[in-house]
This record gives C-alpha cells, structure tokens and sequence, in this order.
C-alpha cells in the first residue's frame, strides 16, 4: 500500500510537470507571420540597427554569386495568369513574368512597357514595349500580353481575380458570357505597341492592375495543366523557376534573358514554403532564411537584441476592421452602428491584438496611400477622433438608436452577436477584449462567435452576421480600399449608398490629384460617420535580416520582388 | 477461407459507398465554398461562373450521381484551389513522402515497443519493467508537437545537427521519424506488456513448465506466438494510417505530406480533394483490415475453424 501510494505520487508529479508543458504550448502565439501587423512600441532594449531606404537599381558591390533562402507562407496555387487566385502566386509571377508596369518605389514604373501615354479623356492608354526576351530567347510581344487578358477575360476559365480588371472595356461582358471576345477593348497593333481601353476614367488603372504576357504555344501544349509546374511554364521576367517542389519549395535562377538582366545581381534563390510559425522562427535563427517579417512580440523582443541583425518596421497597408451588417434589425440604425464603432478604444486594440506591431487607426486608408503627391491620411487627418469628439457620449447616442430602431431604451437588454474568423486561443482572447469593451461603454449583451475562416467568410458575403471581424489590404491608390462599399450590393456591410458610390466614381476618374485627394476624402469621411464598418488598426510586421543582405524593397506597394536584391559580405 | 475473403470484400465496397456518401453530405454542407474562401469579396458574377463552370450549381443529387458515376470510371477529380493537380497525381505525389516518414517511424515504434514490452513483461515488478513503463507512459502523455517543438529548437537552433524544415536526404528524416515513433513506441510497449502477461498466466504455460520445457523455449514458441496475436490488429490498422501521414509533424518540419495537404484542403473547402483522398485513405484502411484477419487465421487457427463454419 505505502508503495502504491509512493508511485501514485511520483505519477502525479510526472502528470503535473507534463501540464506545465502542455499549458506553455498552447499559450503560444498563433502564426502571426502571415498577416503581418507596424510599430514596434515595445522594443526598449532594441539593439537590432535599422538600415537605410529606398532600393537602388545601380548596385556594383554585389557578392558574385549572391544567392538568398526565402520564406514562402503557402503553397502557390497556380502560375497560369488566367487561373492564379492568392497572393503567393502573384509573388511568383513578378519574379517570372514581366508585368507592362511595376511599382517601384511607390511610383508606377515601365517594366514591359517602356514607355506609355494616356489619352486626354484618360481612356486609352498606349502602351509601347521594351526589347524583352522569353528565357527560350524568343521576343516578347504585345500579343503575348493581348493573349493573357483575353484569356482571363474568357468565361471557360472562370478566373476568381477576373474582376480586377473589369475597367477595361468589353471586359465584364465576355467574363459574364454576354459578349464575344473581339469586343475586349485592347489591341495589339504591331508587335510592340499594347493598346488598352477603358470604361471610364481609372486613374489607379496602373496601380490597381497587373497585365502580364503568356506563351500561347506554351498553353496550347499543357492544356489544364499550364501553370501546375515548373516544366509547364515559361517566364520572361528577372528570374526563371528551375524546380517547383510542391508544398516544399521553389528555386527560381537569374534569367539571362531578361531585358535588365545587369541589374539583377542575384543568381539564385530560393523559396521555402513553410506554415508553422515556430518552424518559420527556428529556421530563420540558424540561418536556413536569409530575412524574415515578423509580428509576434516574443521573437521581436529576441531577435531585436541580437546586433548582427538588420531590422526594418514594415506597414502591411492593410486594416483591421468590423463590418456591420446594415440590413440586421438592430444594425440597420446608424446612431447604434456609430456607437459600437466609438467604443471601441483603438490604442488598446494596436498594443494587444498586434502585439504592438499594430498603429491604432484614424480612417479606413492606411498611411502610406498616396493621391499622386499627396499622402492620403496627412489629407485626411484624424476622421475618427473627430467622430468621437462630435459625440462623447457613445452610451446616450446607442439609447438615441436603439429608440429610434423600436428597441426600447434600456442597452441591457439589448444583445448582439460578434463573430470571429478564426477558432484559436489568441481568437477568444481578442475577441473577448473587444466584446469588453462594448459591454462597458455601451451597457450591452456582447456574444461571440468562433468560425473557420470559410464559414465566416461565407457567413459575412451571405449577410448571415450582426457584426464580424474582417481586414481590407490597400493599394497605393486610396481607390482600392474605398471602392468595397461602392458596389451594387453595398460591400460586405450591405450598405447601399448612391451618395458614397458617386463621391468614389467621381474620385477614380478626377485627374487632378487635389480634387481626387478631396473627394476620396469626403467618401471616407460619409463611410466612416455612417458607420457602415469600423476600422480599428492598420497592421504591420519588423522585417528582420541577415546584414549581408542588401537593397530590400521598403514600400509596402512595390512590385518589384526579388529583382534588385542582393548579397553582399556573406 | 475464399468464401470469407470474397464476403469480406462486399462489405469493403459497401463501407466504401456509405463513406463517399456521408463525406460528400458532409462536405457539401458545411457553409462557405472553395471560392469564397480564396478570394477577398469575391463578386457574385464571378461565383456564378465558378460554380457553374464545376456543376455546383445543380441539386445536390445530381452532384452526388455524376461524382459516384465519375468515380466508377476510375476519376477522383481535379483541385479547385490548386488549377491543373488532378487527385490522383496529388496522391502519387504526396503520399509516398508521408508514407516513408510514417512508415519508419511505425517500423521503429513497433520494433522498439514491442521489445521493451517483452522485456518489461519478462521482468515485472522490476527496474527494467519500472523504467519501460515510465517511458510508455511519458510516450503516452507528451503531445507530438511539443516533443517535435523542443527537438526541432534543440537539434536545428541550439546545436544545428539537423535541417530544420524540409524533405529530401536522410537527415529531414530523422527528427520527424523520431517524433512521430514515440507515440506508437509507448503504446506497442504497453500493450505487448500486458498480453505477454496475460498469456504467462494461462494454463497451458504451466503445463509447458509442468512438462520441463526450459524457460526460453516457453517464451519464444508459447508465450510470445500467443501474445503477440493482438498486436498483429494494431499493426495492420496502424499501416493504413501511415499514407493519411500526421498533420502535426508534417506542418511543424514543413514536410509536402498528405496529411497536411489533406487538412488544408478542408479549410479550403477543395471538395474534390477533400472527397477524393477520403475515399483512398478509406480503401487502404479497409484493406489493412482485412489484411489483418487474413494474417490473424494464417496465425491462429482456430480463428480459421470457425470461420469456415
């Protein structure tokens, strides 16, 4: 008995300790890698050297045979122009394929196109190609770039990203079956002349849009599978993918080609796919990737304490936001819509749910859009601390609500339903102090909702939400973000606006950058007073590298991937 | 016996139908769809093209009939979310790769386990039979992913003997095999234990004793002929697992495994995937089913005996 009880104890020790394991690993952060969040407010004791900005195109101190170990978040989908659907695959294609224009810098670029002029009435751009070669050394021509949108405009293909580029005339009608495909509004005129056509004025045409070329012969002789592999598939931009080993990793070497061929100083690199977060941070430790972005306060603080790093605070342009759907009983008023977006205290938000990485919002569009010359949110200015000055009392304005919406004036009996699109531990956490911070301010009955991201997804698009957490990425163009609500449905929110929709319409199509910067201004302003959604923080990461590493991109809208990169001192 | 096969293989193909059937209900009923969940705000056209372009526009029966149709000819579809990977391929792919991380480190757990078990069973109630308990049971206890963290951390950032992510030469191989045999490892152990002592007691080994057979002779054809019987279940059932591969391990070392591929095609509501290797790691686990009781009577006959009745 005394030795049964003896082991019983020794057991329980063993199970104890075992606990203390098990807890530890799921208080882990999740994989914050892939959303990156900005602002290291936390890193007092950071020793990591920042390095200088903007990238250079002249680079003569190049190691000669730089190579670089990349990290890649997810397997790539497709590298057919007409098929491609996430981001890591357009990550891909610029490395393979040479775009008509590239972001450089934050400023639209010739890339395949070298030069190009837009009609007076901003319809008609002509674009005029440079010399460029397809790594088989065939000349790249504007029928190849032709060829590429009249398939993603082709109904049998069925492309998910197909309406990105509905401005060009003809376009939208094809892709919906209603048109046939000499009506798409772009020509080839010559070998090396591109003419595109648009609907109406688009002046974040260049910036919104990627027109890339494809190899007829190359489709025609791979059929389904053009695009599924690195043999069925041929590029003509800074890089060529020698090896696509699935869900593995994908080597891509310096094409000799290509019409910049001097610039890129790189003559390898490689990009490991990896998902797991702890992976991702272990491999980028010992070596095995040369730079890595990170937005987990932890392996900030670590890896901002070791002073052979570089590090880089990164904005993701993108905003973390909660959509209100506008045709619910209770969301339909928009004193009550208005009020649930006042309470929420943003800095807070910033420093927890971001870690600290993350920059309380004061509008829906990021900080680093521009209008042309004109930063967007120096415009702008601070449209939420304006709102919440007009109105101190967000309780008072939620029972102004909720009387006129017929729902009595007591906000304790009020009770309404948040969902979130994610189902793990740091999803409770945060949503939990959002939920707080409701039932404070507002004196109401705040429940959640966890779903996988399809459900949720599938959930906001089919207006079956009250309120739900989503985020919006921006492009250089305030446009991009803007335009989610100008649609015929009202966006996610549901919102239907002929006021907001013709203050954006108007806005595309303004050539002059102040009277653009002025009605974006305004749009923004109605979406946001309205309360058709609240924008709660813009995210970010710190991108932390190897010293060797040189000449990284420092905008956040550039496209120029992996093309002016470079080792040096290895 | 051959009456018994043919019986067993009927039943393997109704399993199979009622298994396609309940995950295709399944699959289809879950909310969101593989278009929704792979582009931002999606456009309703867009979906509209999309859903017709794959025939999910049409009633759910009409799916169901044309993918049990599609399926008798030998066709597991093609990826939504991954353009021109048809099933097949996928599965050619991928599986070979979780197979041969799943495959060692089932090797391995069922050797070393199955020793230890003896070994501890043969020497009860003392230190060697204390110490394989303790591992089983912190086998047993520790989840694989804190093992494969803290291996991970030691082995490739602390002192970096090992790649830390990846697959191709041998060393990719070691830490996942490792983490993935323990847990076979601790429960082969115990139970191998328990049934060599389960099969000690019985009658007939005291009459073998009774008889004078010496002590080794005992082990080897009595005792472990026997206990070793039940174990031969667990193998089989555990081999058809090997292909389905382990999510956990596969996400952690970055490994291109069916496992892993499989999980996030049900994220990804790639309905095709998900339905088409459902219906391969249910074929092989049904096999290996039916494999073990055709391994069991060649083993056991009375099994046989009765079966043939």
């Amino acid at each position: 008995m005394k030795r049964t009880k003896k082991y019983l104890s020794l057991m329980l020790t063993v199970l104890m300790v075992l606990a203390i394991f098990v807890g530890c690993a799921s208080n882990q952060p999740q994989d914050n890698t892939a959303e990156p969040t900005a602002e290291p407010a936390i890193t007092p004791e950071a020793t990591a050297t920042e390095e200088p900005a903007p990238q250079e195109t002249d680079i003569q101190d190049a190691d000669a045979d730089s190579y670089l170990n990349v990290l890649l978040n997810s397997e790539p989908s497709s590298l057919d122009v007409a098929k491609f659907l996430d981001t890591y695959s357009r990550s891909v294609m610029y490395n393979i394929l040479e775009p008509l224009t590239r972001i450089q810098n934050g400023v639209v670029t010739g890339a395949g196109a070298e030069t190009w002029e837009v009609s007076e009435d901003g319809l008609t751009y002509t674009f005029h190609l440079r010399d460029n070669k397809w790594s088989d050394g065939q000349a790249v021509v504007a029928g190849d770039y032709l060829y590429a949108l009249q398939r993603q405009a082709d109904p049998a293909n069925a492309w998910p990203l197909a309406s990105d580029m509905f401005s060009i005339v003809g376009f939208e009608d094809i892709f919906g079956g209603n048109a046939d495909m000499s009506t798409l509004g772009v020509t080839a005129p010559d070998d090396k002349t591109l003419v595109v056509t648009l609907n109406s004025a688009d002046t974040g045409f260049l910036t919104n849009t990627d027109i890339f070329p494809c190899r007829k012969d190359y489709v025609e002789q791979y059929g389904d599978q053009y695009g599924a592999d690195a043999d069925k598939v041929i590029g003509c931009g800074p890089f060529v993918l020698k090896e696509w080993n699935h869900s593995s990793s994908l080597v891509f070497e310096k094409n000799d080609q290509y019409w910049e061929a001097d610039a890129v100083k790189l003559t390898k690199y490689t990009s490991h796919i990896m998902e797991d977060m702890n992976a991702k941070m272990s491999s980028f430790e010992n070596g095995s990737l040369d730079y890595i972005n990170v937005s987990n306060i932890d392996y900030i603080n670590k890896f901002s304490a070791d002073s052979s790093l570089n590090s880089k605070k990164q904005s993701a342009a993108r905003t973390f936001i909660i959509v209100f759907n506008c045709e619910d009983s209770v969301f339909s008023n928009q004193k009550i819509r208005l009020a649930f977006s006042l309470a929420l205290d943003r800095e807070t938000m910033a420093e927890i749910i971001t870690g600290g990485t993350g920059t309380a919002a004061t509008g829906l569009v990021p900080e680093e859009c521009n209008v042309g010359s004109i930063n967007f949110r120096e415009a702008a200015g601070d449209v939420i601390g304006k709102l919440q000055n007009e109105n101190p009392d967000v309780k008072a304005l939620l029972i102004e609500g909720m009387e006129e919406a017929g729902l009595g004036s007591d906000p304790s009996a009020l009770t309404v339903k948040f969902a979130w699109g994610a189902t793990t531990a740091d999803a409770r956490t945060y949503s939990e102090l959002i939920q707080q911070m409701w039932q404070e301010a507002l004196g109401v009955n705040v429940e959640l909702e966890f779903n996988d991201s399809s459900t949720h997804m599938s959930n906001i698009n089919s207006g079956n939400y009250q309120m739900a957490s989503t985020s919006w990425g921006a492009n250089p163009e305030p446009w991009f973000q803007l335009s989610r609500w100008a649609n015929a449905k009202g966006g996610q929110s549901r919102w239907v606006n002929e006021e907001y929709t013709n203050l954006v319409k108007q806005g595309v199509s303004a050539q002059d950058e102040t009277e653009r910067t002025e009605l974006y201004r305004q749009a923004e302003e109605m979406l946001l007073s309205e309360a058709a959604i609240a924008p709660c923080y813009w995210t970010g990461s710190i991108r932390f590298s190897y010293s060797y590493v040189k000449n990284f991109s420092d905008n956040v809208f550039d496209t120029t991937g992996m093309k002016y990169l470079y080792t040096q001192g290895r | 016996m051959w009456k018994y096969i043919l019986k067993r293989l009927g039943y393997m193909l109704l399993t199979l139908l009622a298994v396609v059937s309940i995950t295709f209900l399944l699959v289809h009923t879950i909310p969101g769809d593989p278009f929704t969940s792979m582009v931002e705000d999606l456009p309703e056209e867009t979906r509209q093209l999309y859903m017709e372009k794959y025939g999910f526009d049409k009633p759910l029966i009409v799916q169901y009939v044309r993918y049990i149709t599609q399926l008798l000819t030998g066709d597991l579809g093609a990826s939504l979310r991954y353009p021109g990977r048809k099933v097949g391929e996928i599965v050619a792919q991928y599986a070979p790769v979780s197979a041969s991380i799943g495959g060692l480190a089932l090797f391995m757990g069922v050797v070393l386990g199955l020793t230890l078990g003896i070994l501890a069973a043969l020497k009860q109630n003392r230190w060697p039979d204390r110490l394989v308990m303790v591992i089983a049971l912190l086998g047993t206890a520790i989840p694989t992913f804190v093992i494969a963290a803290v291996l991970q951390y030691a082995l490739t950032v602390t002192w970096p003997v090992f790649p830390t992510t990846g697959y191709g030469t041998w060393k990719h191989l070691v830490l996942p095999v490792t983490c993935m045999c323990v847990s076979p490892l601790a429960s082969y152990a115990r139970y191998m234990r328990s049934s060599v002592l389960d099969t000690a007691n019985q009658d007939y080994i005291l009459t073998a004793e009774a008889k004078g057979v010496d002590r080794f002779h005992i082990v080897t054809r009595h005792i472990l002929r026997n206990a070793i019987l039940p174990c031969i279940t667990m193998i089989c059932v555990s081999v058809g697992g090997i292909f389905s591969g382990s999510f956990i391990i596969e996400k952690i070392f970055a490994i291109p495994g069916l496992g892993k591929y499989f999980i996030s095609a049900i994220n990804d509501r790639d309905y095709s995937v998900v339905l088409g290797l459902n219906v391969i790691f249910t074929g092989i686990y049904v096999m290996a089913m039916l494999l073990s009781d055709i391994l069991l009577m060649l083993c056991d006959p009375r099994l046989r005996l009765s079966n043939d009745k």
